[in-house]
């Protein structure tokens, strides 16, 4: 147990990661309930729940290896392993349809892996995924300005949680705005 | 013998969170409840004092928020409780936000179920056949009578949740007192014999805000209750 806390208290993993919002720093105490002491299988809304738990908790896994694997020099089996967890990240869209925060920590992450295009995450990158991801399995339901907060951690790394799209259009506002410009 | 839910009536439902005092609660109260105008119209303030403030949705709906403590209730819920979904859903994502409270003391969530007799031995000797309730003789105490409005009550607790189940029959009395210009005709008066089980389902440890949500909250624990309750007695 005390290896595992320190593993998790070393200043070269932490110095990047800006601090969050007091209702997302707060730690989910050993007393608190987890969303699965909470809710039971139930159809609707629970089963989505827990179903998108699950998924978080595979990446979570994953995104663990992956860190292992960058300690280690071994980058290809990182990237492999970042890889994976992309391929389960759409699965997610279906419960973040009816939750703000949840959907826009999500699509972040989402965008931020495609933006990569090819290249391997970064330590930093990896830590703060992670931190979304466990924040997005012990809290849900958060509040939109606690998921801008996580959005924020995502880009203080260098990820681009921009949609791919969204260049395309911006350069075609700027040229309207060229366009009118010249007009006047 | 076994408590089959289907043979009862469901009287009302409540949802409920205790959170530590939530001192906003003087300055933000009023724009939760302008919110919640908003999306409910007919809403109508009951009651407002410094320590709670009281509105009904309609006739069958209330919500109650005190500082450290807040609920929705539905007389004669829909049967899939999906109106204290929807409500539930739009009180407390609404509430929690607007008083920051990021973490619950406790969650509970109450079902009152009742079923009608004719007479109100029946009652009572319904509630006395579940479970082990004595029969006593007829005579006890040196009082001639017989059992009547029995009463059982359970609690059952682990760390993280708790039930309690109280199980009894009761007499109520409805009288309707007419005014003056009717006095030629006999009050309105009539008299009901019921069982009434009230099921209360709660948290005994503490639940991060970001991690309660009324709708999915609502349909588990309903699920849970329906389908386990029966092997409670």
């Amino acid at each position: 147990m005390a290896g595992a806390s320190l593993e998790f208290t070393q200043p070269d993993e932490l110095w990047a990661i800006p601090s969050l919002s007091p209702a997302m720093e707060v730690p989910v105490e050993r007393d608190m309930l987890t969303i699965k002491d909470l809710y039971a299988d139930a159809p609707g809304r629970p089963q989505i729940l827990l179903k998108a738990q699950a998924i978080l908790v595979a990446g979570l896994e994953r995104m663990a290896a992956a860190r292992d694997y960058i300690v280690g020099e071994e980058l290809l089996n990182a990237d492999y392993e970042v890889t994976l967890f992309q391929g389960d990240l759409p699965e997610l869209f279906y419960f973040s349809a009816s939750v703000e925060g949840f959907s826009t920590v999500v699509v972040a992450i989402h965008d931020a892996l495609k933006n990569r295009q090819g290249k391997p995450l970064d330590l930093d990158q990896i830590n703060a995924i992670r931190r979304c991801l466990t924040a997005l399995t012990d809290r849900p339901f958060m509040k939109y300005d606690d998921a801008l907060d996580l959005v924020d951690l995502l880009e203080t790394t260098g990820l681009c949680v921009n949609p791919p799209e969204s260049s395309a259009v911006a350069e075609i506002l700027l040229e309207d705005e060229e366009v009118e410009e010249r007009g006047s | 013998m076994s408590i089959d839910l289907d043979q009862f009536a469901l009287k009302e439902a409540i949802l409920e969170v205790r959170y530590p005092d939530a001192f906003l609660f003087w300055d933000h109260v009023g724009s939760f409840w302008d919110g919640m105008a908003a999306r409910y119209p007919g809403l109508e303030m009951d009651e407002a004092s410094p320590q709670e403030t009281k509105v009904k949705f309609d006739a069958n709906t209330i919500g109650n928020v005190f500082i450290n403590r807040a609920f929705c209730a539905i007389a004669r819920p829909k049967s899939n409780l999906a109106d204290l979904q929807d409500l539930g859903e739009a009180f407390f994502h609404s509430l929690l936000s607007i008083l920051n409270v990021n973490s619950l003391s406790r969650i509970g969530f109450r079902l009152v179920y009742y079923k009608s007799f004719e007479q109100r031995a029946a009652a009572s000797e319904f509630v006395r056949s579940q479970g082990s309730m004595p029969k006593p003789a007829d005579k006890l105490l040196n009082v001639d009578g017989q059992l009547v409005d029995p009463h059982a009550e359970m609690r059952f607790e682990g760390e993280k949740l708790g039930f309690k189940l109280v199980l009894r029959s009761q007499e109520t009395t409805l009288t309707v007192p007419l005014p003056p210009e009717f006095r030629d005709l006999a009050p309105l008066k009539t008299t009901r014999s019921i069982a009434t089980l009230e099921v209360d389902y709660y948290t005994t440890a503490n639940t991060p805000s970001a991690a309660f949500d009324a709708r999915a909250l609502v349909t588990s624990w309903y699920q849970v209750i329906k389908r386990d309750l029966e092997k409670v007695f």
